[in-house]
């Protein structure tokens, strides 16, 4: 049986080796026949094709790069988020990132996978802004101090209603919703008059926050170092850095959004420097030694909400959540605490930006060509720390690694109190000034970077084709519209993954102990089922009654897919 | 067919095992032995007494995660020998506004108070809103990004039939952000010197009890979102006269469940010392898929419009206990005015009640008041059609009154 499969592929290939032979040969003697006397075809010097690494690393090299310029030409947004997953129908194994849980030691970590440089937030320098933003404070001091009040009190009494309080994370999460709301809607208040933009912001309640991207320069598992051990050519290369793909899932309290970017805090030269890029901290284990774990999901980026001509795209200000920080042992220490907090700006920061750029036509594997910036607050009412973020490059899986010269931007304050207790009688006690001005100077930063259509999507196709509702094909939008919100749903397949069960491992894979049995499943007929692609499906059927082209039509029974 | 298989189909081996469970059943006749003994005054004891005594398993107590819950019956604490009248959050009332008129004592007006109606007609709001207001629409009901499993769909003419199941943005996370941004919306126009003067809270529970005509009436809802304002609305000038329906044979507490275990407590969500208390416009949401008639039906247009009354009511009510200065008639010195706007995201019913007593009992003849309008639509259709955003059948009329609401004082 092996021996006619194997006789059958070495006669296709043999039979394609003669035809190409054929076909360069036909073609040799049509060039023949139409050589003129045209000297111009000729140079002085012989211009050779250029030299092609024909190695096993540079054609694998060669062939993801050629797969990175297949989807930078994908025309829309949407066909390119499409296009990312079309390799996995049943999703990539991708490492969880998520906002309800930073394990000890994670810095490093999320420095090696954001490419983030951490710094510190400058001192003040006196100016005409600062003099400005101490009038600000006082005139909004009294509004957040009346916000704050009456958020504690209202919680406070609702408390008093439930025969079972909630726990103490759930109890941080709702005062902590109230409280961001309150003061928000304060601060908006007081600054809307000076500030105009703040009239324009889309604000995000609850929004969902997603991105995928890849990260190189870890170790290998151990399958795959076994498995090229197993192979002489390959166990030089057996211990070479693998590819994790990063998913990160977060849900913040409040999201506020604007038509323009945020003005850059660092230039383009200050942000290309590879000493600094390899002093970066690289966290080689796989991410599961600290307690991050995997999962199997599609690649998706969502910044909050769905891809549409006119939406604000730019994200202005950001609240996280600090709650679940609280679950932490106090054995953690406070360094280790204290750089939770970083993790957890570097890591919302990071992924809300790559959704934006997502937006924008660039991916983890599309270089941006223009920077992005965010700001961030992390906060459980009482403390808050502001973070700004300045999103430069993407490019972090593979070689890339090592030989990026760009990184990213982040920084911030420690952990600050904006009060010190709210007393018996519900009044604030030792309110912190210095706080509030750290807040307001975040929303006081006016957006003004503005692009050029073409320029904020360099990768898109042109100005009448960027989204996926811009096509003219009716069906197409239906299809891709569809296609898109099913990957992004989450939802399961419609057949579970084929599973291998432990009998089988070891009475069929393991010791072949069952030769009369037949052949029927998966794993016998030599199918992996997680290199199904996504477009790997039957196609949905067409009842004769609605067919285009008559009852008759046999072309029409399946509904055309527009993968792209 | 072979004779010899059938010879097999009796298992021999199957038979003797039988015949031990047979035997095992058998009842040992009684000798007259036992009863002899018990005449001699030997106390006699079975084989089984002697051999597996009984032993009662120790109670021990496990310090868990969960509380016990504590039974519902007559040990509980909170339980009345006379069982109340309960309204919620799920339930409507059969009779729909008539019986919520009946109910709350109140008289129906079918306008809006003066000042209302001539700040709808006199407002005027820039040009560029409709647009803002349709990008709300949109951005809450299509372009939020949530995917969560959705209610199933039930084909009424063909209930067998499963339809796909959708995934999309939940029902209460759609009126959530479009409330929120209509108010901002309307917040921005307003200006700081209105906003200041209110503050919107979500989520809030109110409670009360009350006593109609012998029956006890608890009402225990909650309000999607309270706006409260620094100075309690005015009350409604003029003269309103009318009666209330008549229900015969229907009593006013039909279809409200009955239970023994509740409190009399009256909880507002707001205590009274705090500068912004006061009731102003309550936000409620409504999902047919949790709302619903005890017997499962639809729940119909009047039933719709008396869940608003009855939620108007219950914040008065409890605000009116809270302050505390109801005297034994229960004719309030100060009436107590409240807004009420129901939505189920699409159509917005509009109330303001007025609460001039809170003796709810037939003889009663003071009354209160309860202006509304027939629902109003702010859009028939949100939806993607052919892979774009679609709005049909937008009206911005639910948005003039609510921003005429939003700025009465």
């Amino acid at each position: 049986m092996l021996t006619l499969r194997r006789g059958e592929q070495l006669r296709a290939r043999l039979q394609a080796l003669c035809r190409r032979c054929l076909s360069a040969k036909t073609q040799a003697a049509t060039t023949t026949n139409n050589i003129t006397d045209d000297a111009s075809e000729y140079t002085a010097e012989a211009e050779y094709p250029e030299i092609r690494d024909l190695s096993f690393k540079a054609r694998k090299q060669q062939s993801a790069a050629d797969w990175h310029n297949e989807i930078k030409s994908v025309a829309t947004v949407e066909e390119k988020m499409i296009k990312l997953n079309m390799p996995r129908y049943y999703g990539f194994k991708v490492v969880d990132l998520n906002d309800n849980q930073v394990p000890y030691n994670a810095l490093p970590l999320t420095q090696h996978y954001t490419r983030t440089v951490l710094e510190e937030q400058p001192t003040e320098t006196a100016s005409e802004e600062n003099v400005k933003l101490d009038a600000i404070v006082k005139a909004a001091r009294e509004d957040v101090i009346e916000a704050l009040e009456y958020a504690h009190d209202i919680y406070k009494h609702q408390l008093t209603q439930l025969a079972t309080p909630p726990d103490a994370v759930q109890r941080e999460r709702q005062l902590t919703q109230i409280i961001v709301e309150q003061v928000n809607r304060a601060v908006l208040q007081t600054l809307s008059a000076d500030y105009a933009h703040l009239q324009q912001v889309e604000i995000d309640y609850n929004p969902r926050h997603e991105a995928f991207w890849a990260v190189g320069g870890v170790d290998p598992p151990k399958n795959v170092v076994k498995s090229k051990q197993g192979h002489e050519w390959q166990k030089a290369d057996a211990h070479e850095s693998v590819d994790r793909l990063v998913q990160y899932t977060g849900e913040p309290y409040l999201a506020l959004r604007h038509r323009l970017q945020l003005p850059t805090w660092r230039t383009v030269e200050e942000s290309q420097n590879l000493t600094l890029a390899q002093q970066l901290p690289r966290y080689k284990f796989d991410a599961r030694t600290l307690g991050y774990t995997t999962k199997h999901q599609h690649a998706i980026n969502v910044p909050g909400y769905w891809p549409s001509a006119n939406a604000p795209n730019f994200g202005l200000l950001s609240f996280q959540s600090r709650a679940h920080l609280q679950l932490r042992p106090k054995s953690y220490g406070v360094e280790d605490a204290k750089e939770a907090l970083h993790a957890l700006a570097i890591q919302s920061s990071y992924a809300w930006l790559l959704a934006q750029a997502n937006y924008n036509g660039f991916n983890t594997y599309n270089e941006l060509t223009y920077p992005l910036n965010t700001q961030t607050v992390i906060t459980n009412g009482r403390e808050w720390s502001f973070y700004s973020y300045q999103l430069n490059t993407l490019l972090v899986h593979g070689p890339h690694i090592d030989t990026n010269p760009v990184v990213n931007f982040c920084r911030g304050t420690p952990a600050l109190p904006l009060y010190g207790d709210i007393n018996e009688a519900g009044k604030c006690i030792d309110f912190n000034e210095a706080t509030l001005r750290q807040l307001l100077k975040l929303y006081s930063n006016v957006p003004s970077i503005q692009r050029t259509a073409d320029e904020l999507l360099p990768y898109v196709r042109d100005g009448s084709l960027r989204r996926a509702a811009d096509y003219e094909n009716e069906e197409q939008r239906v299809f891709l519209e569809q296609t898109f919100k099913h990957l992004a749903s989450k939802r399961p397949r419609h057949l579970e993954i084929p599973e291998i069960y432990m009998w089988e491992k070891l009475y069929k894979i393991d010791h072949p102990t069952r030769s009369m049995e037949p052949r029927r499943r998966f794993f016998e007929y030599g199918i992996n089922p997680w290199r199904r692609t996504l477009d790997q499906h039957d196609k949905e059927y067409v009842p004769r009654a609605v067919r285009p082209g008559g009852k008759k039509n046999r072309e029409g029974r399946y509904k055309k897919t527009y993968y792209p | 067919m072979r004779l010899t298989n059938k010879l097999y189909a009796q298992h021999i081996g199957w038979h003797f095992k039988k015949h031990w469970q047979v035997q095992g059943r058998r009842v040992p006749k009684d000798t007259g032995a036992a009863a002899e003994l018990l005449k001699m005054g030997v106390q006699v004891k079975t084989s089984e007494d002697v051999l597996n005594p009984k032993t009662e398993p120790k109670l021990v107590e496990i310090v868990g995660a969960s509380l016990k819950p504590i039974p519902e019956d007559e040990t509980h604490p909170n339980w009345h020998s006379t069982a109340c009248h309960l309204f919620g959050d799920s339930n409507v009332l059969l009779g729909g506004l008539p019986q919520a008129q009946v109910l709350t004592n109140s008289i129906e007006i079918n306008e809006f108070p003066r000042q209302i109606d001539e700040a709808i007609f006199n407002s005027q709001l820039p040009k560029t809103l409709d647009r803002s207001v349709q990008n709300a629409i949109f951005s809450s009901q299509l372009l939020d990004a949530q995917q969560v499993k959705l209610p199933k769909i039930k084909l009424a003419d063909r209930p067998a039939y499963n339809l796909p199941r959708l995934y999309g943005i939940s029902q209460e996370r759609r009126n959530r952000l479009l409330i929120n941004k209509l108010l901002f919306e309307i917040e921005k126009l307003a200006g700081r010197s209105v906003t200041v003067r209110r503050k919107l809270i979500d989520n809030v529970t109110f409670q009360t009890s009350l006593i109609k005509d012998n029956d006890v009436l608890v009402f225990k809802i909650s309000g999607d979102k309270l706006i409260s304002s620094a100075r309690p609305l005015d009350a409604i000038k003029g003269k309103f006269n009318g009666d209330l329906p008549d229900l015969y044979p229907m009593k006013s507490t039909v279809s409200m469940p009955k239970q023994h275990i509740y409190t009399e407590n009256t909880f507002y969500p707001i205590r009274k010392d705090i500068t912004c208390s006061h009731p102003h416009t309550l936000f409620t949401y409504f999902d047919k898929t949790i709302v619903g008639n005890v017997h499962g039906s639809e729940v119909s247009k009047t039933q719709f419009y008396g869940r608003s009354l009855l939620k108007a009511f219950v914040v008065a009510a409890s605000r009116a206990k809270q302050l505390g200065d109801v005297p034994a008639n229960g004719v309030l010195q100060k009436p107590i005015v409240v807004q009420c706007i129901q939505t189920d995201g699409q159509e917005f019913h509009f109330g303001v009640l007025q609460l001039n007593t809170l003796n709810l009992n037939t003889d009663s003849a003071t009354k209160n008041y309860w202006f509304h309008r027939p629902s109003v639509e702010l859009f028939s259709e949100c939806s993607y059609q052919t892979g774009r955003l679609y709005l049909g059948g937008y009206n911005s009329e639910a948005f003039r009154i609510l921003n005429a609401f939003y700025n009465n004082f």
